[in-house]
């Protein structure tokens, strides 16, 4: 049963609170299916934070409290009941600073099947070139798989970070400053790796990078102090925003 | 960085507006010049065409240098594509009051100039569709520009009707031929004037509200 | 202003013997020539050992020493076999016992336990490790040993080698746990991150990520407590039995047993000097030290290798797809070996208590939970892998719980201003420790003024003055297998140097003496790393403003290694004034009934020796065993709640 609906992601009235601090006001948004949507706004905005809320990655944090609901599937994944374990392999995450396992090329990309029960060496093996590939590593690492991970190059790192998230098949892939740790070159090939993958997956990217916003996404949400201020396709926001907080966050008159 | 950027950007649009009331100046001048025979503005015009040049090849290398350097977002994207056609138009509004100038002279010097006042009332017109559109430009305030399909469509009936008028005159004498040809070439650019105050118009529209429109 | 100028730019020079010299030069060579001191010991120790080994190496051949089984000195038969593998033997056992509860314990704390429970955790740990051995062997003799008699079904005596290694255990556990916890508290929280982000459970991520990525803390960890477990003397000597077999069959852990630790420490005191038993003592120690030496080097290869793996310097190897392939069932081989070897132990301590039946259906529960783990959801492994960690952390607390609570609850009653106050009478049954609580008190005073600035100094010069040579290198080599050698060999060295070849006696000169080599390399190794973790950026501004090397390490450096410093001084006052092997033939005496004048040629009385020597000697003292330990107890365990202390106060000021 193949749920073609466009929106993947619908967050309706989103709050969250660390503590006591609201980190989060109000926020409403849809992900649209095969697009890349992206977060920006000043440090502290909250764009990291609702891109972990999507994933329960803020389950971790102790004193996290959220009210609202964000929708998956048909189902609010901010349900008590929810399995987060199982959301996880639907929605995978990047990080800003490559943290593949200390484990070997192949390990790292093994790991999440083998959590979940694979052991078969043939299908691992082919997960493995199929992954790699698709985040276009192969031709670099194809003779060293068995090779510690750690002695890849900060972009290669990154590549192959993405290489395991795509191992569990996930539908949505959660980018947090993917590139902030990369220099131009690397960044550019992360670039044409989202491209590449908003055909088969959904991605949305959390970037201080204003022209990455611009150069690579479908969509742009704008967040300020928890608020999402205006959410439209990229193109209207970065050339004739609706919002004044919008324009002078973009034409740089604050932040 | 950026305060710097939208310093520069608030130098380059005073540049602009310079550039505008100039090429005001020097319309308003050829056409008085023209209309009533006055030598002495029509060499003012002369003296200073090549300004207008200068401050259009200058405007242009800023705003080529603040896009490279600064890649400008939202309005301040839009305010610099609009300065960049906009010179063009300026520019070309300077050459027409160049023109009226010379042939001004033309006329002065072999003797046959008559006053026309309806050049003048021509001129009026078209001078104040640039000064407004510069004005519209300085105060980004579109309101000022609202009727120049208007205005736009009087000129143009201004512009018939004087040809109906030259015609008739031709006809009537084969002395009047060169005054009156002049007279038509001056027509001719004034409304070409009121054209290009039009796309001023246009885009100082998209500088503010985003939206393109055409003014017919 | 100008005068400022003219200081600041006056070139730092004095002009020694028509020469003019750079003051960080001069001082330089001072730090060296005290640094050297350090070496000089060092190398001395390592001399005197390996030259009074020499004579029984010439005597009785070095294949028939380690090879013979028959170890009788008086009948001239010096077979140490069975001592070598003694020592093995208990080693081995304490390590099953201490591993599993260590590395649980540490799982815990570093991954289950709430926050705020942490640091009191660690410092539970860490209390343990500041009780003297003789503390745990009287323990051992008192209560452990009674308990096995009557509790292992068949057994004939409490003194064993299972006895030997519950006590090696607990008291490397200390070690295990808290070398554990910092590595597996050190892995980045980003791979945590990565893991859960995958959608595994908390303890797969502990289980998966976590614990292989602190692989090489925690080997280091397992070796740390080995070397430990090698070097204990006291403990072994009074709850193995001390019978130089060989188990009988391999898995009678109620068999005596006896290691070279215990030997050397027996038989010290029968020996005549220039015998042959006398060297072959020496031999003995020399062996010891060869083991601890390799168990380190065998831990530092271990360390580099597992370092490469997590920051490669060199570009990797590519292997060939069949050695990749070997290297995957040598893996899994591993792994089988492992399951075995947990089947034994299991196996062999269940049979002990609850015969074959019962070990051969423990052994097939384990097998049977381990498949069913494979198939069940993660989130109920979850619960039952964190049950079991709560378990085991219990476990390692009530353990601490029963021995502090024994020696308090027993020598309370029987401590009084008195028993502080008064000498002892009726051989030790009665009367006071007053000489040997004041004893121990010279004896710490004196080995800290000798020492500790020793010990700094060299510290100083070795992390900031000393070239990476290979000269340096060995030094410090040399200086890291002392730190980590038997305080026993200490013992022997001291008797050996001081109280014979000096002629000082057993006096207190020699106890000093003693216990400086014990505690200096320790010191020079604590101020080393507490210096070189000072950051060098630090450095580097200081000198940049135009501070000389010198200033810059008393004004900047020094200062910020303060607590560090302070911390590990602390803590080898505390074992000098705990340990009972290395004063036992150099510094002590068992019984004064009154005091001199103050003379360093006179032995003293110290109280860890005499908590042995009422332990051992004297029976039908009780109370007075009791309230010795407890105020042996009381003062080592306040020597290291100072050091503690002091260090937690600056580490909240210091945050690097």
């Amino acid at each position: 049963m193949i749920k073609m609906s466009t929106n993947v992601i619908e967050i309706k009235g989103l709050n969250l609170w660390y503590g006591e601090n609201q980190a989060l006001h109000d926020v409403n948004m849809q992900v649209k299916r095969n697009s890349i949507t992206a977060l920006i706004g000043p440090s502290g905005c909250g764009k990291s934070t609702l891109l972990r809320s999507i994933n329960r990655m803020n389950d971790i944090i102790d004193g996290c409290r959220v009210e609202g609901d964000i929708m998956f599937q048909d189902k609010n994944i901010l349900a008590p009941e929810t399995d987060v374990m199982a959301l996880r392999k639907k929605i995978g995450m990047i990080f800003q600073k490559p943290n593949p396992f200390p484990m070997s090329i192949k390990d790292n990309v093994t790991y999440g099947p083998r959590l979940h029960g694979v052991t078969d060496r043939e299908s691992l093996d082919r997960l493995v070139e199929e992954c790699i590939n698709k985040s276009a590593l192969w031709s670099e690492v194809q003779d060293r798989l068995g090779t510690s991970a750690m002695s890849l190059s900060g972009g290669q790192q990154q590549r192959l970070c993405i290489a395991r998230a795509l191992s569990v098949n996930p539908e949505v892939i959660l980018m947090d400053e993917p590139t902030s740790a990369l220099d131009p070159i690397a960044t550019n090939k992360i670039e044409d790796l989202a491209q590449e993958l908003k055909k088969d997956y959904t991605v949305v990217i959390v970037t201080h990078n204003m022209q990455q916003a611009s150069r690579i996404s479908d969509y742009t949400g704008f967040m300020y102090m928890g608020k999402l201020i205006e959410f439209d396709e990229t193109e209207k926001i970065f050339e004739n925003p609706s919002e004044e907080l919008t324009e002078r966050y973009i034409t740089g008159r604050f932040g | 960085m950026r305060n710097r950027f939208h310093a520069d950007l608030d130098a380059l649009t005073e540049e602009v507006i310079e550039m505008g009331n100039l090429v005001c100046s020097m319309l308003d001048r050829s056409v008085t010049s023209f209309a009533n025979g006055d030598r002495e503005m029509a060499d003012w015009v002369l003296a200073h065409k090549d300004e207008a040049s200068r401050l259009d090849s200058l405007i242009e290398d800023e705003s080529l240098r603040l896009l490279v350097l600064h890649q400008p977002m939202a309005g301040d994207m839009r305010r610099i594509a609009t300065i960049l056609k906009m010179i063009t138009y300026i520019e070309r509004i300077g050459r027409y009051a160049k023109n009226i100038s010379n042939a001004a002279i033309d006329l002065m010097e072999s003797g046959e100039h008559k006053p026309m006042p309806q050049i003048s009332i021509m001129g009026a017109v078209a001078i104040e569709m640039v000064r407004d559109s510069v004005m519209a430009f300085e105060t980004s305030n579109v309101k000022l520009v609202d009727d120049f399909g208007t205005r736009d469509d009087e000129l143009d009936r201004m512009r018939y009707d004087y040809l109906r008028t030259a015609l008739a005159e031709m006809k009537a004498c084969a002395c009047n031929v060169d005054t009156y040809t002049s007279y038509l070439m001056v027509a001719r650019y004034l409304e070409r004037c009121g054209d290009n105050a039009c796309k001023i118009a246009e885009k100082v529209h998209y500088m503010v509200t985003g939206k393109r429109i055409e003014i017919r | 202003m100008v005068d400022g100028k003219e200081q600041i730019n006056r070139v730092k020079t004095r002009v020694i013997m028509g020469r003019t010299v750079h003051e960080d030069d001069l001082i330089k060579y001072g730090l060296m020539a005290v640094a050297s001191l350090a070496v000089v010991i060092v190398l001395g120790i390592i001399g005197l050992i390996a030259e009074g080994s020499m004579m029984a190496v010439r005597d009785i051949g070095l294949w028939n020493f380690l090879n013979g089984d028959v170890w009788r000195p008086h009948r001239e038969q010096y077979g140490a076999y069975h001592l070598i593998v003694g020592t093995l033997l208990v080693t081995i056992g304490a390590i099953v016992i201490a591993l599993p509860l260590g590395l649980g314990a540490a799982i815990f704390i570093s991954e289950l336990a709430p926050k705020r429970y942490r640091e009191p955790l660690k410092l539970v740990s860490e209390v343990f490790s500041g009780i003297p051995s003789v503390v745990y062997g009287f323990f051992g003799l008192v209560v452990l040993v009674p308990f096995l008699l009557n509790n292992v079904p068949g057994a004939t005596a409490g003194q064993s080698w299972l006895a030997g290694s519950i006590l090696l255990g607990i008291m490397a556990l200390p070690t295990i746990i808290s070398v554990a916890e910092d590595a597996i508290s050190s892995v980045p929280t980003s791979y945590r991150e990565a893991s859960l982000a995958m959608g595994a459970t908390r303890w797969q991520t502990t289980s998966r990520v976590v614990v292989p990525a602190a692989i090489s803390g925690i080997s280091a960890a397992t070796i740390l407590g080995i070397g430990r477990a090698m070097g204990e003397t006291m403990a072994v000597l009074m709850v193995t039995g001390n019978a130089p077999i060989f188990p009988e069959p391999l898995t009678n852990l109620m068999s005596p047993i006896r290691t070279i630790t215990a030997t050397i420490a027996m038989e010290m005191k029968e020996v005549a000097y220039g015998t042959t038993h006398f060297s072959a003592l020496f031999l003995l120690a020399l062996v010891l030290f060869v083991i601890v030496l390799l168990v380190n080097t065998i831990s530092r290869v271990i360390m580099r290798r597992m370092r490469e793996k997590f920051n490669p310097t060199k570009p990797p190897k590519i292997r060939s797809e069949r050695f990749i392939v070997v290297q995957e069932k040598a893996a899994h081989m591993f792994q089988l070996v492992r399951y075995a070897v947990m089947m034994g132990v299991i196996w062999v301590i269940v049979e002990l208590w609850f015969g074959a039946d019962a070990a051969m259906g423990a052994v097939i529960a384990v097998i049977v939970l381990i498949i069913v783990t494979r198939y069940t959801d993660p989130r109920w492994n979850q619960r039952l892998a964190h049950g079991i960690l709560s378990l085991v952390m219990l476990v390692v607390v009530g353990l601490l719980l029963i021995i502090i609570t024994d020696i308090v609850s027993n020598g309370l009653p029987a401590l009084s201003a008195e028993f502080i106050s008064e000498f002892p009478s009726q051989g030790g049954r009665g009367g006071g420790i007053y000489p040997a609580i004041l004893g121990t008190l010279k004896l710490v005073i004196g080995t800290i003024v000798i020492a500790v600035p020793i010990g700094v100094v060299s510290g100083i010069y070795l992390s900031e003055y000393a070239k990476d040579t290979r000269w340096t290198n060995f030094i410090r080599g040399g200086i890291d297998n002392l730190a980590g050698t038997p305080s026993v060999v200490f013992g022997l060295f001291g008797m050996a140097a001081f109280v014979i070849y000096f002629d000082f006696g057993v006096s207190l000169l020699a106890g000093w003496l003693t216990l400086s080599c014990l505690i200096l390399p320790v010191i020079v190794r604590t101020t080393e790393e507490a210096v070189k973790r000072v950051p060098k950026e630090l450095k580097e501004a200081s000198l940049a403003l135009g501070a000389t090397k010198w200033e810059t390490i008393t004004k900047v450096v020094l200062p910020a290694a303060f607590p560090g410093v302070i911390t590990g001084t602390i803590l080898s006052i505390g074992r000098a004034a705990g340990e009972t092997a290395p004063i036992m033939f150099t510094a002590v005496v068992a019984y004064q009934t009154r005091l001199g004048d103050f003379s360093v040629t006179d032995p003293v009385m110290a109280l860890p020796y005499h908590l042995y020597f009422l332990a051992t000697e004297v029976p039908d003292a009780y109370d007075n065993q009791y309230a010795t330990a407890l105020v042996l107890l009381i003062i080592v365990l306040s020597i290291y709640a100072a050091a503690t202390f002091l260090r937690y106060h600056y580490s909240k000021k210091i945050n690097w």
